[in-house]
């Protein structure tokens, strides 16, 4: 195998490798992933080096390309995407032909950022796998690649091999021993250049407004936001698991927004109310602007910071607090306690007549706000259909293409929609959005991730505010309940909430406290951790020093069938093995004609058809020839050590 | 080398070179630094530790390898000026566990070198590096240079093996005829007792002596009697022939000059390995040192020790004593 095709078939396996992240995390489209797939495998099961694309036909790939980026959304769901999918159509065209050396390194670069921003992207536990397997190919593609690259350099021949496989084992082993150390040592500081949101993040997560035309394609994911405890509960009711973030009445263009013109500061209410209810103790996992709160909350335990309301009824914190950011509510399950309806709530800014004739449809035959009310829920749950793929045009209303069009949506378009339907019966209705669901983790304990943000509607009815939920049941946030500590799933979950706690969330606060931890651990052991390193010091001295008292075995050299029984005739000279190591040929050869009268020449033919195989100048002469010269001159030697003694080579 | 010497930080003959590979890698490390502080992302900061846990990685397993490393050249028995010349290098592997992969050998100050794959703990691997020297001379015996860049290649980390004693390169070996020779010729006969030399007709067979030439040896007698046999050949009438060259030239410091010079030498050597080995008695003058005409393996290797370490010198060229027999002056034209 030339190292030409060696090369293409280790950056085709690179690619492979890079579109795992980038797939599963969503950060690319699947569809702009193929190519590079593709043209992966073309490379790494072909038998040929292939010589990169014509200019002419890289120069005509380039607008489809864009058209492409374009046609995926463009820059309307942010910069980030549409570069990424650049980037990966541009990496498919480089990659073919990508083997000749100017144009590997290129390919390189592209692989290279590609794959941080895959792993960037990921939060799966698989995603340590992913990079000890990689570093372990890598060491492996470096190890096979240089021997190859430097046998070209110094024009001789190419040495091939598979690389040892100790030698990539520790190159592995070692990074990964010397890294998990770096991991939780490097400094958690935020940038104060932290870049902003750069448009509309595609991943699922709690929004403060809700804005139904950038939503486009969400991605789950699975970053861990909240979690709630209900200390004094044996038995946790899942309807408990939902928690408000934000309270919408305003709709203006496909966007559900509160200004701020109701702040509310000082003493709340909410910090003094009273104590009957269910108590929670909840803990922000990320940084945050605002507490999440049950719907019916009755007294809040705030962090110590000053606390405030806006005017979406959220209680707001300020922006900065590092996680985890811990508080305590007491909430009454049954209820939701909000401010009373007003005119806002009942305003239909779109369609109204439209709206008002399907509202009518369907709560048809129904009497009461109540009734009515589950009509439109039932109604939309059944009638549409879930889904987290939603491109809402930005010419037409995103709640009438849901309701008329697309007929499919997220928890957003459902609730937005019932909300509209509910106002255009005269009900007031308001839009709600926190997280919901959880995962259960034992002991009343539940993780909410940002796969668990929701939406649904709050309605007046009957004199009170009531909880509905349109989203059909596969796209509203479950609760996990009830699972047995030894389940594999609860294993993975646990194992899964470890990676989430101390690999994807470790945080400034988290390292500090390991550093305290160890650090305290330390002094309280100070001792036996002296007397430890004190043993493990001796040992290892005791080790080395053995090591270099016991005689160490020569290194075996290579010799050939006629240095070896040269090797021999000079030990019978009385040459010592060590000596003979650190001996050239020519004063080998010069101790053992002091020795020889008869055999002088044999010997010196000996030691001259040695030198001349040697250097490949000639091919080695008779096995019978040689035998007999050796005899001759070895027969000669014992006769002379029988005789007397003179001074063993290299003395005297 | 001692143990305590694989825990210097720097021993002697050590040396250190970035790759290209350790920008593009330092370039790398700063960008996902730069990205993971700026985000917070603990995937970065991952992706940033193993980055750096594999650069300190390589690095130790690179140092332990070079460490136990050792190497010792061979050199031919004779080294030509402009003639490729093949250096056996020796290399023994001490670490008891870790192989040592892709070994570059090189001479320091020479072209060419060799790549040994792999070397097995506590064993040694051979290999050629085959070189070339420019100019004839002589020169302090190169040092054997061992490289190592696995794992990783961010480095090259070079131990040099230094070798005592100097190297006499012989003049170049060119094509080139044999002169007309000017003089009376002076002929000899067989100098002293049990000296044969070639081109004669062989006389008789007879047991080898010290001092024979081994290409007169009889293979096939001594293969059926089971000791060296070689050919005495008949005496002949050989002349007596010199080459004089003359080391005086208008300019010795031009680089021109030198070069020319270096070609004058190189085909007096040439001629004077040709004729000796076609029997002829040969001697050379290059004043004022006077080898008088001889035969031989050894009277040739006198000659071209003679020719490699001339150097031309400003002056003008004289006779500098009356030649008995015929020769052959070399001489630059510019000199006068």
């Amino acid at each position: 195998m030339s190292t030409s095709l060696l090369w293409q078939r280790w950056l085709a396996l690179a690619a492979l490798a890079v579109t795992l992240p980038l797939g599963f995390s969503g950060a690319v489209n699947w569809l702009f992933l193929l190519p590079l797939a593709g043209v992966g495998l073309a490379l790494l099961f072909s038998r040929t080096v292939y010589p990169p694309l014509p200019a002419w036909v890289e120069n005509l790939l380039a607008p489809l390309i864009l058209l492409a980026a374009l046609a995926a959304g463009g820059l309307r769901f942010g910069i980030l995407r549409p570069v990424a999918n650049l980037l990966v159509l541009l990496t498919a065209v480089r990659l073919w032909g990508g083997a000749p050396r100017p144009r590997r390194y290129t390919v390189l670069a592209l692989l290279a950022v590609l794959n941080a921003a895959g792993v960037a992207s990921s939060t799966h536990p698989a995603l340590v796998l992913y990079l000890v397997v990689g570093l372990a190919a890598l060491t492996f593609a470096t190890a096979q690649l240089l021997p190859l690259e430097l046998g070209q350099r110094l024009g001789g021949a190419a040495p091939r091999g598979q690389p040892p496989w100790r030698l990539w084992l520790a190159t592995t082993a070692l990074a990964l021993a010397v890294g998990a150390p770096l991991f939780v040592l490097f400094p958690r500081l935020r940038s104060p250049f932290a870049a902003a949101g750069m448009g509309a993040r595609p991943i699922s997560g709690f929004r403060e407004a809700v804005s139904l035309h950038q939503l486009g394609e969400i991605k789950t994911s699975r970053r861990p936001m909240l979690r709630v405890r209900f200390p004094d509960q044996a038995e946790v009711n899942p309807q408990w698991l939902r928690f408000v973030g934000a309270t919408l009445s305003h709709y203006r263009a496909g966007r559900w927004l509160e200004g701020r013109r109701q702040v509310q500061r000082g003493d709340l209410p909410i910090l003094r109310g009273d104590q009957v209810g269910v108590r929670a103790e909840f803990s922000l996992e990320q940084t945050s602007d605002r507490l999440f709160l049950p719907p019916g909350a009755r007294r809040l335990v705030p962090p110590e910071v000053e606390v405030w309301l806006d005017g979406a009824e959220a209680v707001r914190i300020p922006r900065g607090l590092v996680p985890p950011i811990a508080y305590q509510v007491v909430f009454d399950p049954s209820g939701v306690y909000t401010r009373p309806p007003g005119d806002e709530d009942l305003a239909v800014p779109i369609s109204r007549p439209a709206l008002e004739r399907l509202a009518q449809r369907v709560t048809e035959g129904h009497q009461g706000a109540w009734a009515k009310a589950k009509a439109l829920e039932t109604y939309l749950q059944a009638n549409y259909r879930y889904s987290t793929r939603t491109l809402a045009p930005l010419r037409a209303d995103p709640v009438e293409w849901f309701l008329w069009t697309s007929r499919e949506g997220h928890c957003e378009f459902f609730a937005s929609a019932m909300v509209l339907l509910l106002r255009a019966q005269g009900i007031p209705a308001r839009l709600q959005t926190g997280f919901a669901g959880g995962q259960d983790l034992g002991n009343g304990e539940f993780l909410l991730r940002d796969a668990n943000a929701h939406a649904w509607v709050l309605a007046f009815v009957n004199n009170r505010w009531h909880i509905f939920d349109p989203t059909p049941p596969e796209g509203q946030p479950a609760a996990e309940l009830g699972r047995s500590a030894w389940d594999w799933r609860a294993i993975w979950a646990r194992l899964g909430e470890i990676w989430d706690r101390w690999i994807i969330t470790f945080s400034l606060a988290d390292q500090l406290d390991v550093l305290l931890a160890v650090w305290a651990k330390v002094r309280r052991h100070w001792l036996w951790i002296a007397v430890a390193g004190l043993v493990a010091l001796a040992g290892v001295a005791v080790a080395v020093l053995s090591r270099r008292w016991r005689p160490r075995p020569q290194a075996r050299l290579t010799l050939s069938p006629l240095g070896r029984s040269l090797w021999q005739l000079a030990r019978l000279a009385g040459w010592e093995e060590g000596a003979l190591h650190h001996a050239t040929p020519t004063k080998v050869l010069e101790t053992l004609l002091l020795r020889l009268e008869r055999s002088r020449a044999t010997c010196q033919w000996l030691f001259l058809v040695h030198q001349q195989v040697t250097y490949g100048l000639v091919q080695p002469p008779g096995a019978r020839q040689l035998r007999r010269a050796l005899r001759e001159v070895r027969g000669e030697l014992v006769a002379y050590r029988r005789q007397g003694s003179t001074p063993p080579p290299g003395e005297g | 080398m001692p143990w305590p010497a694989a825990l210097e930080w720097r021993f002697p003959g050590f040396a250190l070179a970035p790759t290209r590979g350790f920008w593009w890698f330092l370039l790398w490390v700063g960008l996902v630094g730069l990205a993971a502080l700026n985000t917070g992302n603990n995937a970065l900061y991952m992706l940033l530790a193993i980055s750096l846990g594999a650069f300190v990685a390589s690095g130790v397993l690179s140092r332990h390898s070079l460490g136990h490393l050792r190497a010792e050249a061979t050199w031919p028995a004779e080294v030509w000026a402009g003639a490729a010349t093949r250096v056996t290098v020796a290399v023994t592997n001490n670490s008891p566990w870790l192989p040592a992969w892709a070994v570059v050998c090189r001479l320091e100050g020479l072209p060419g070198g060799t790549v040994l794959p792999m070397i097995p703990p506590r064993q040694a691997a051979q290999g050629v590096v085959v070189t070339r020297f420019s100019r004839r001379g002589l020169y302090p015996r190169p040092a054997l240079v061992v490289e190592v860049r696995a794992p990783l290649g961010f480095f090259v980390k070079a131990l040099r093996f230094s070798s005592e004693g100097d190297l006499l390169v012989y003049p170049q070996l060119v094509a080139a005829g044999v002169p007309r020779f000017v003089g009376t010729p002076q002929g000899t006969r067989e100098l002293g007792a049990g000296k044969t030399q070639r081109g004669g007709e062989v006389e008789l067979l007879r047991e080898f002596r010290p001092g024979d030439d081994v290409r007169d040896v009889h293979w096939k007698q001594t293969a059926r009697q089971g000791r060296v046999i070689v050919m005495e050949r008949k005496d002949r009438e050989r002349h007596l022939r010199f080459l004089v060259l003359d080391p005086h030239v208008r300019d010795p410091d031009n680089p021109t000059t030198r070069q020319r010079f270096d070609d004058l030498v190189a085909e007096v050597a040439s001629v004077a390995r040709k004729l000796i080995q076609q029997g002829h008695a040969v001697g050379l003058v290059v004043h004022p040192t006077v080898v008088p005409p001889a035969w031989g393996i050894e009277h040739l290797r006198q000659i071209l020790t003679l020719l490699a370490l001339v150097e031309p010198r400003r002056g003008v060229v004289g006779v500098p004593f009356s030649l008995q027999g015929e020769h052959a002056v070399y001489r630059l034209g510019e000199s006068s």
